[in-house]
C-alpha cells in the first residue's frame, strides 16, 4: 500500500516506560492510582491501609483470592412474595427457602426473572464489598472475555459459568479455556450442545479462535477450515438426559446433575455423547503447522484427550499471549498500544504469560509494578465503565447498604420476604444497565464495545445519552432524600461521614479540599475550581478561610440541628460539584 | 449559544432565503408552511418515524391471507384468527388485517397506510441479535456491518458531525431514539442521534471549567467536556420544542403511544430532526399468543391493538397539528414468525414479514402479494421473501430524503430495488450542499469516487494527528497518517488500489477532535 505524506511527520512524543521494576516514590498518590485501576474506586480506609508498605507488600495483597464462599453468601431467594388473602398474589419458591440460596435448586423456569436480579444484586454486592484485591475486577475481565448472557441462558446455568470464573479469576488461563469450553452455559449460550457430527456447529468452534485465544489481529490467520475442523473436534458433549425431581409433591424435570445432598444440590453438567462425536481426524491448517488431531477412542476420554490436543495447538501460538496481553492492557492502562508499547510493554508481558504456562498473576504482577505502569502520561486518562463509575462512587463515598438480613415486609395484604441490601443492589443494576452495562447479559459474544470496539474504545461508554444518566445517579446519591428504596431504605452519600474521616483537616478549607481531591479526582484540577471549592462553596462568599473553620468546629462542639444543616448544605453542594465535573469521570 | 438565539439568527440569516427558494408553487400554497413562516418554529423537511416491533413479528397473523385461509386453518389451528372477524380493505378482497386493527383499516382505506408483503433478506438468521443487527445495520445475512444504515445516511448528510455541531444549519439533534440508543444511528465514527427519555427534564451540565491538560488525560477531558457540552444544549433545543407544541388528539396509555406523543410534540415544536425511532418489545410469542379459545384475543391482539392505537392517533394528531405531509412512518422487526404454530400456542423465529409504511405521501395499498401457504406446511417452512428490506430502506432515502443514486449506493452498500412508497410532490434537494458543509470540515478527499489511488486532504490544529482508513465492517485498512504535526492542511495520497470496491471510512483524528468521511471506491 502506497501512502506518501506530503510534508515531514513529526514524531509523537511516546510513553517510553516499558516493564522495568518501578522504584520510584510510593506514596498516597501512586496508591491511589493503583488502587483506581485494580479494584473499583479508591476508598480512604483502603490508601491508608497500604500507607507504609512496599509496592511488592502492595502488589501480593492485591493479587490474593478471596476466601471461598458459604452458603450464606451465595446469591439468595429474597423473592418470595406471601399473600394469604388473595392467594392469586402469592409467588413462592417451593424448592429454596427465603433467605436461602437457589443456586443449586432445581431450575424449573418459573423465578428465572427472580433469581437473574438475585444473582446480578449479589454481584454487584461482592463488588461493593470487594475485599483489597484485584480479584472482583478480573471476575468482570473475564465476564468480558468469555461474554454470555444470563438472559440467554437462565440463572442457574449462569452460577455454574460464574463459579468457573471466580475459581480461574486469578489462575491458569489455559485450564480456564479447557473447563469454558466444557462450561455448559457456554455450551448453551454458543449452541456447542448441539454440535454433533450429524450437524456441525461452527459458533465456538469460531469464537474460541476469534474471541477467546487468539484474537482478530494480523497475526491469527486461522483459516474458515480450521474453525470447521475445531468445531468437528468439540462435536459430542450436550446436556444429560432429564431426571425427575419432586418437590412438595410435584415432580419437575431438569437437565441438571445431583451433585451433593442433605440439601440436594443441582448444577448443570456437560455428558458426552459418543454417537454423537465426530471421530474422523481432522486436518487443519498451515498456521497450525498443519496439525491433524485424531481420535485414539469414541469415549469421553478420548474427546477430553482431542480438546487437549486442539487448546496445545492453539496455545502453541504466540498470539494467544498477546492476545490477552492487549486485553489486559486495555482493562487496566489505556487503549491506545503503538509499536513501542506493542514492543516494549505487549511482547515482554507475552512471554511471561507463556513461560508460566499461562499463569495470568505473573503477568499482572509484572505490569503492576512497572514503571510504565507508573507513568505520568499513563495516568488518569482511563475513562471509567459504568461499574467502576457507580460501584466506585458508592464505595469513595462509604455509601450505607441497608441489612443483608432477611426483613420480611408488609405492603397491602402481601408480605415481600426481602433482603434490605438486595433492594439497593438492583437499583445499582438497573443504573448501571441505563448506562450501558448491563452486568451478566453484555450486548453478545464480543462483550462490550468499550472493551474491544477501534477507536473509540473507552470513550464508547460515554455518549450524550450515558452521560447525564451516570450524573443524575450520584445526584440523587447526593440530594437530601437520596435513592429511596422501599422499607425506609435509600442510598444517600452522608456528607459528615465522608468529610469527618479527615480528622481536623476537615475544619480547614484548604485542607478538605486538598484531601478530598486527592482521593476523587486523578486530574489536577485548576485554581479557578479550587477557588470556587472554597470561596463560594465552603465560605458562601466571604473571604475569610475562619468562617468555615467556626462552622465545622461548631458543629463538631455542639452537633445540633441548626449547626449540622450549615454544614451539611455546603458539603452536598461541594461534593456534588466535584463529581458533576468531567474530571470525576477519569481514574 | 442559547436557542432562542438560534432562531433568531436562523431566522434572520440562514433559513428563510433558502426555504422560499425550496418549495415549489404547489407547495407554498399548503398550510403548514404558511403557518410555518408566522411560527418561530419553523418547520422544514421531512421526517422519518421508524418502529420497532422488537422480538420478531408473526405477520401472518397481523396481515391475514384470506385467499389461503384454509391451508393457513390447517397450519395453525391453534392460533388461527375467525374469518369473518377479519378486517376488510377497500379494493382488497384477499386481504384482512387482525381484528383489533380498526384504526389502521381507516387509515388503509384513506391511502395512508402502505402494506408491504413479505419483506425479509436472503438466508435468514434465526437469532433475534444477529437479525436485529441485520436489520439495524442494513448488511447481508454474512457481513458484520458495525454502522447503522441510518447512521449512514445521517453522517453522509452531515458530514461533519459532531464537529462544530449544534450550528445554524442544523442546531437540533439528527436523530432522536426514545430511550436506548440502537446500532440504526451509529454512523462510522460515533453515534449520529442522542436518546430522549424524559424531553421536559434536561440534564444541566456544570459549565466548561477551563481544565487545559495535555497528553491523555487531556484528550479524555476534553472527548467528556465535548459530549456534556452537546447533551446540554441538545437537551435544552429538545425541550424548548416539547413546550413550544401541544397534542391535539388523545393518546392511549401505553409505552408506544406515549414515545409517539413525545415525537408528534418534538417534530411540531420545530426540531429540524429528520429521523425518530421509537419501540414496541412483546413480539416474540413463543407461547400463548392468543387466547386458548378466542384466537382474536389474548397477548398479541394486545399487541395489535397497541400498534394500530398508536400509530392512528399519531397520524391523526399529525393531521391536525397540520404537519402530516411532513411525516412518513414505518414498522419493522428482525423477523416474521413460522408458518406452522408450534404446540404453545405461539409460533418460533421465522423469516420473511408483512411490514407497513404510513403517512399522507405515499402509494397506498398493497405492494406485493400474499404469501402462498400450502396444504402441508412443515415446522420449519417460513414466509417467502418478496422485497428485500433493504429495497424499503434505499426508497425512502431517495424518495424522501432525496439521496442522490451515488450517495445512496454508498449508504446502502449496495444498489437496491426501488419501491413505489413515496408520492412526493418535491424532492428537496438544495438543503443537502448546506448540510454536508455545516459545521468545520477538516478533513476530504478527491477523487472520491475513486478507483486507484486518492488524495486525502486535512487541516490539524497542531499536536497528535492521525488519519486512518476503515472498511465497512470497522476493520482498520491502513493507518496513512500518525504523527506530531504542526498546524495547517495537509494532504496525503492514499492508493486503495488492491481494495474490493466498497465503501470505506476516512477518519481524522486530532488529539480530541475527530471527524470521518466517506469513501468510495469504485473499480
Amino acid at each position: 500500500m502506497g501512502t506518501t505524506i506530503v510534508q515531514e511527520k513529526a514524531h509523537r512524543p511516546r510513553v517510553v516506560a516499558g516493564l522495568t521494576p518501578y522504584t520510584g516514590t510510593f506514596g498516597k498518590e501512586q496508591i491511589t492510582h493503583l488502587l483506581k485501576r485494580t479494584m473499583f474506586g479508591a476508598k480512604k480506609a483502603d490508601i491508608d491501609f497500604f500507607m507504609g508498605k512496599t509496592l511488592s507488600e502492595t502488589i501480593n495483597t492485591l493479587l490474593t483470592e478471596p476466601p471461598a464462599l458459604t452458603d450464606a453468601q451465595l446469591p439468595l431467594n429474597n423473592y418470595n412474595r406471601r399473600d394469604t388473602t388473595t392467594p392469586a398474589n402469592q409467588k413462592i419458591d417451593p424448592s429454596v427457602p427465603a433467605g436461602q440460596t437457589w443456586v443449586y435448586a432445581v431450575d424449573d423456569g418459573n423465578f428465572s426473572g427472580e433469581r437473574r436480579n438475585s444473582l446480578k444484586s449479589w454481584w454487584v454486592g461482592q463488588m461493593i464489598n470487594q475485599p483489597r484485591s484485584v480479584f472482583e475486577k478480573m471476575v468482570l475481565f473475564w465476564h468480558n472475555h468469555f461474554a454470555t448472557e444470563v438472559l440467554d441462558t437462565t440463572p442457574s446455568h449462569f452460577w455454574n459459568h460464574m463459579e468457573l470464573i471466580r475459581k480461574y479469576a486469578l489462575g491458569n488461563f489455559k485450564a480456564f479455556t479447557k473447563d469454558m469450553t466444557l462450561d455448559m452455559n457456554m455450551l448453551r449460550y454458543l449452541n456447542g450442545y448441539l454440535n454433533k457430527k450429524s450437524a456441525p456447529d461452527e459458533n465456538y468452534a469460531r469464537e474460541l479462535q476469534e474471541l477467546f485465544t487468539l484474537g482478530k489481529g494480523p497475526n491469527s490467520q486461522y483459516t474458515e477450515n480450521d474453525v470447521k475442523a475445531a468445531a468437528k473436534v468439540l462435536t459430542g458433549w450436550t446436556y444429560p438426559a432429564s431426571i425427575a425431581v419432586v418437590i412438595n409433591g410435584t415432580t419437575y424435570r431438569t437437565t441438571q446433575t445431583l451433585v451433593g445432598t442433605n440439601p440436594d444440590k443441582y448444577a448443570y453438567r456437560r455428558v458426552f455423547t459418543a454417537t454423537n462425536h465426530d471421530t474422523t481426524s481432522k486436518q487443519f491448517s498451515t498456521f497450525y503447522n498443519s496439525t491433524i488431531i485424531t481420535n485414539t477412542a469414541n469415549t469421553e476420554a478420548g474427546a477430553l484427550k482431542e480438546i487437549d490436543d486442539l487448546l496445545n495447538m492453539i496455545f502453541a501460538k504466540d498470539e494467544v499471549a498477546m492476545y490477552i496481553c492487549r486485553r489486559i492492557y486495555r482493562f487496566f492502562v489505556y487503549y491506545e498500544i503503538d509499536q513501542t508499547i506493542e514492543n516494549e510493554v505487549i511482547t515482554p508481558l507475552a512471554t511471561i504469560f507463556r513461560q508460566s504456562n499461562y499463569d495470568i498473576k505473573p503477568v499482572l504482577k509484572t505490569l503492576f509494578s512497572s514503571e510504565h505502569f507508573f507513568e505520568t502520561g499513563l495516568k488518569a486518562c482511563l475513562i471509567k465503565s459504568p461499574v467502576e463509575n457507580v460501584i466506585g462512587f458508592v464505595r469513595e463515598f462509604d455509601i450505607a447498604i441497608p441489612t443483608n438480613v432477611l426483613t420480611p415486609r408488609t405492603s397491602g395484604t402481601i408480605t415481600y420476604d426481602e433482603i434490605p441490601s438486595y433492594n439497593a443492589y438492583i437499583s445499582i443494576v438497573n443504573n448501571l444497565a441505563t448506562q450501558a452495562q448491563n452486568i451478566g447479559d453484555p450486548p453478545n459474544v464480543s462483550g462490550w464495545p468499550a472493551y474491544y470496539q477501534e477507536p473509540l474504545f473507552h470513550e464508547n461508554w460515554i455518549n450524550t445519552d450515558t452521560f447525564p444518566k451516570r450524573l443524575r445517579y450520584s445526584d440523587q446519591m447526593m440530594t437530601t432524600t437520596g435513592v429511596t428504596l422501599g422499607g425506609g431504605n435509600r442510598l444517600i452519600v452522608d456528607n459528615i461521614k465522608f468529610t469527618d474521616q479527615f480528622g481536623a483537616d476537615a475544619s480547614n478549607p484548604n485542607l478538605l479540599i486538598e484531601r478530598t481531591l486527592e482521593i476523587l479526582y486523578r486530574v489536577p484540577p485548576t485554581q479557578a475550581m479550587l477557588a470556587y471549592l472554597k470561596t463560594n462553596i465552603l465560605l458562601d462568599g466571604q473571604a475569610s478561610d475562619h468562617y468555615w473553620t467556626d462552622a465545622w468546629d461548631a458543629f463538631k462542639a455542639n452537633p445540633i440541628l441548626a449547626n449540622y444543616n450549615i454544614v451539611n448544605t455546603r458539603l452536598q453542594k461541594f461534593y456534588t460539584f466535584i463529581v458533576r465535573n468531567p474530571e470525576y469521570q477519569l481514574a | 449559544m442559547k436557542r432562542r438565539n438560534f432562531i433568531k439568527n436562523a431566522a434572520a440569516g440562514v433559513m428563510l432565503p433558502s426555504l422560499f427558494g425550496r418549495y415549489n408553487v404547489e407547495a407554498v400554497g399548503m398550510t403548514p408552511w404558511l403557518s410555518a413562516l408566522t411560527n418561530a418554529a419553523t418547520e422544514t423537511d421531512h421526517v422519518l418515524v421508524i418502529i420497532r416491533l422488537n422480538g420478531g413479528n408473526d405477520a401472518l397473523q397481523m396481515v391475514i391471507p384470506l385467499d389461503q385461509y384454509s391451508n393457513l386453518t390447517t397450519a395453525r389451528s391453534n392460533i388461527i384468527i375467525n374469518e369473518n372477524s377479519v378486517l376488510r380493505l377497500n379494493g382488497l378482497t384477499g386481504t384482512g388485517l387482525h381484528p383489533a386493527m380498526t384504526g389502521m383499516q381507516s387509515l388503509y382505506n384513506e391511502g395512508k397506510l402502505k402494506i408491504i408483503q413479505g419483506v425479509g433478506y436472503p438466508n435468514q438468521n434465526f437469532s433475534h441479535f444477529r437479525s436485529t443487527d441485520i436489520y439495524m445495520s442494513a448488511s447481508n445475512a454474512t457481513e458484520n456491518i458495525t454502522t447503522g444504515w441510518m447512521g449512514r445516511y445521517l453522517a453522509n448528510e452531515y458530514a461533519n458531525y459532531p464537529t462544530g455541531y449544534p450550528n445554524n444549519q442544523m442546531p437540533d439533534p439528527l436523530a432522536i431514539q426514545l430511550n436506548e440508543m440502537t446500532l440504526t444511528f451509529q454512523g462510522p465514527a460515533q453515534t449520529m442521534g442522542v436518546t430522549v427519555s424524559d424531553p421536559n427534564s434536561p440534564y444541566n451540565f456544570l459549565d466548561d471549567n477551563g481544565n487545559t491538560l495535555t497528553g491523555r488525560m487531556g484528550k479524555e477531558l476534553t472527548y467528556l467536556r465535548n459530549i456534556a457540552k452537546q447533551a446540554d444544549k441538545y437537551g435544552e433545543v429538545i425541550q424548548i420544542a416539547y413546550n413550544k407544541a401541544a397534542n391535539m388528539v388523545t393518546y392511549p396509555n401505553t409505552s408506544l403511544a406515549n414515545q409517539l406523543k413525545i415525537v408528534a410534540r418534538l417534530i411540531k415544536g420545530g426540531l429540524k430532526t429528520r429521523v425518530y425511532m421509537v419501540q414496541i418489545g412483546g413480539f416474540d410469542t413463543h407461547s400463548n399468543q392468543t387466547d386458548q379459545t378466542d384466537h382474536s384475543i389474548g397477548a398479541y391482539a394486545n399487541l395489535m391493538t397497541q400498534l394500530s392505537q398508536g400509530i392512528t392517533a399519531f397520524q391523526r394528531d399529525c393531521e391536525a397539528m397540520r404537519i402530516q405531509d411532513r411525516v412518513l412512518g414505518m414498522t419493522f422487526s428482525e423477523f416474521g414468525r413460522r408458518i406452522k404454530s408450534n404446540g404453545s400456542i405461539g409460533t418460533d423465529h421465522g423469516a420473511s414479514y408483512a411490514s407497513f409504511v404510513f403517512g399522507t405521501r405515499l402509494y397506498g395499498g398493497m405492494l406485493g402479494v400474499n404469501p402462498t401457504i400450502s396444504a402441508n406446511v412443515g415446522a420449519g417452512d417460513t414466509v417467502a421473501m418478496q422485497y428485500d428490506f433493504r429495497s424499503i430502506y434505499a426508497s425512502i432515502l431517495a424518495d424522501w430524503f432525496c439521496v442522490n443514486p451515488t450517495d445512496l449506493n454508498t449508504i446502502m452498500l449496495r444498489n437496491y430495488q426501488k419501491l413505489p412508497i413515496v408520492n412526493s410532490p418535491s424532492c428537496i434537494t438544495d438543503t443537502h450542499d448546506l448540510n454536508v458543509a455545516a459545521g468545520l470540515r477538516l478533513i476530504s478527499s478527491y477523487p472520491n469516487p475513486f478507483s486507484f489511488a486518492t488524495t486525502i486532504e486535512f487541516e490539524t490544529k497542531g499536536g497528535h494527528t492521525m488519519v486512518q482508513i476503515f472498511d465497512v465492517e470497522g476493520q482498520l485498512i491502513a493507518t496513512p497518517v500518525d504523527g506530531q504535526y504542526t498546524e495547517g492542511k495537509y494532504k496525503v495520497y492514499f492508493n486503495g488500489g488492491h481494495l474490493p470496491a466498497g465503501t470505506y471510512y476516512a477518519r481524522l483524528q486530532n488529539e480530541a477532535i475527530s471527524q470521518v468521511r466517506t469513501l468510495m471506491k469504485v473499480q
